[in-house]
């Protein structure tokens, strides 16, 4: 009963989200109604960092205890990542056509999170390559692991070592988007919205996983 | 119609889209979870 | 520290005798030298171009050979012995100097000859020579861990490449940058934050790699 509330509250919240976001928020100075995109693509960038941190811990808890279903954890996490960093990397895309005058123009930050992408498309070819589970579990947990200490370079450091037209409160203050508050509302609630919406899709896959191999025991 | 309510006419009907196929989802697994339950207890 | 050098040395014999590494590599490296060298021309090329060419020629040659180190001990099913006769952390070891090793006489080749064949010319060689010391720490690391991740999969020689470029590709950013810094005098001062950003790139994987080797090794 419970969750069927948080589920009306989500979808509510979120639509109140997406009508704000369009109706209620005022635009940025200096930018025009493209600004609108803002409230989706900023959760989308944040979510593929939160599969990717939650792969990584996966990966270290496999390692750990080596129980099979952290790794289908990290597999489902990760199979969000590369979906949310195509969402982030398409509506960055179009934001970067309207006001940078061109889909891609290999901006750190545009690199950066191609570079997630392509490994996370290396994550799922290494484990195509291997037959045995517990091999493929451990080889791709130590490649995620691998990958993850790199990240960090890419995401904060040859940002800052190249300048970036990408707003951006940690990497270049000068061009943030200055936010009044009903801006911030919007934004904060759509924070907010997209996470909670990613950990039900998360905890659904996360029982989807389960009950396969709860199967797949029984086959045996 | 404006084009800004176009937009938001598209987005939300994308919303509630994702939203009940995923509700949707959600139940089924539920169904499946008992089902399974139910089969354990059977084979004990 | 002695079984270090032990599994560095008998690497080494094994390359003098076969040579599969070593020429895959110098080789891979000759032939896109020449490639570019012959396609571009000594004298049109502008110093970014030529030091994007040098990096791209370094990594793919890496590419093309670090990756033997531990393919062939799966190959020639010699890895179990290595297993009995040394801990993990130490075949590591020894297996990350011998590709270091590697990088280095390769790029002792290589560099001179891009110099003649490309008209190159840098502002600080020391500088220079740095970067490329540096670089290919980085590379060493990485690549010899994901030699060790792919030894164990099936479909090695693809799969290498494929997850060692999103890896290493803060190597190859970082480097080439500091090679246009090189080149051109006025820039020479910001040149260090590159180093350090790529000395602190080599000691991170490196690290975390002596870490995970373990894991890997034992599977």
């Amino acid at each position: 009963m419970l969750k069927l509330i948080f589920k009306i509250f989500l979808f509510l919240w979120l639509s109140a989200v997406i009508i704000g976001a369009f109706l209620y928020a005022p635009l940025a100075k200096g930018l025009g109604e493209y600004t609108r995109v803002l409230y989706f693509h900023v959760p989308m960038a944040w979510i593929t960092v939160v599969a990717f941190l939650m792969s990584a811990i996966f990966s270290i808890f496999y390692l750990w205890q080596k129980n099979l279903i952290f790794d289908h954890y990290a597999v489902v996490s990760n199979q969000f990542g590369i979906l949310f960093s195509l969402l982030a990397t398409i509506t960055g895309s179009i934001w970067a056509k309207v006001s940078w005058g061109a889909f891609w123009n290999w901006d750190p930050r545009e690199t950066s999170i191609f570079i997630l992408l392509l490994i996370y498309l290396a994550y799922f070819a290494l484990r195509s390559a291997i037959e045995l589970p517990d091999r493929r579990a451990a080889l791709s947990a130590v490649y995620s692991l691998l990958a993850f200490v790199t990240v960090p370079f890419l995401i904060f450091i040859i940002p800052r070592v190249y300048s970036s037209l990408h707003p951006d409160p940690l990497i270049n203050t000068e061009a943030k988007i200055q936010m009044d508050g009903r801006m911030l509302l919007v934004f904060m609630g759509a924070l907010a919205g997209f996470s909670a919406f990613y950990l039900w899709m998360f905890t659904i896959n996360k029982n989807i996983v389960q009950l396969r191999s709860q199967f797949e025991e029984k086959e045996f | 119609m404006e084009p800004l309510y176009l937009v938001l006419v598209i987005n939300l009907i994308v919303w509630i889209g994702i939203f009940s196929y995923q509700f949707y989802l959600g139940q089924e697994i539920k169904k499946l979870k008992e089902q399974s339950k139910l089969t354990d207890n059977r084979g004990q | 520290m002695h079984k270090i050098w032990f599994v560095f040395r008998k690497d080494l014999l094994q390359e003098f005798n076969t040579r599969y590494a070593f020429n895959s590599i110098l080789l891979f490296a000759l032939i896109t030298l020449t490639a570019v060298s012959f396609a571009i021309g000594t004298y049109s090329a502008s110093d970014e171009v030529k030091a994007a060419l040098l990096w791209i020629i370094l990594f793919f040659s890496a590419m093309s050979g670090l990756s033997h180190i531990f393919v062939k001990e799966e190959e020639t099913h010699t890895a179990d012995t290595l297993k009995l006769l040394a801990q993990p952390y130490q075949v590591f070891a020894g297996k990350l100097l011998f590709n270091f090793f590697l990088l280095i006489v390769l790029e002792l080749i290589i560099i001179p000859l891009f110099f003649v064949l490309m008209n190159f010319e840098v502002d600080s060689l020391p500088l220079f020579l740095l970067i490329l010391l540096l670089g290919s720490f980085g590379l060493a690391g990485g690549g010899t861990m994901v030699a060790a991740i792919i030894s164990k999969a099936s479909a090695k020689g693809a799969l290498f490449t494929v997850l060692s470029f999103p890896i290493l590709l803060p190597v190859l950013i970082i480097g080439i940058d500091a090679t246009k810094m090189v080149i051109q005098p006025e820039n020479s001062a910001s040149v260090y934050l590159s180093l350090q950003t790529l000395f602190a790139f080599g000691m991170v994987i490196n690290t975390v790699s002596f870490l995970l080797f373990d894991f890997v090794w034992k599977e």
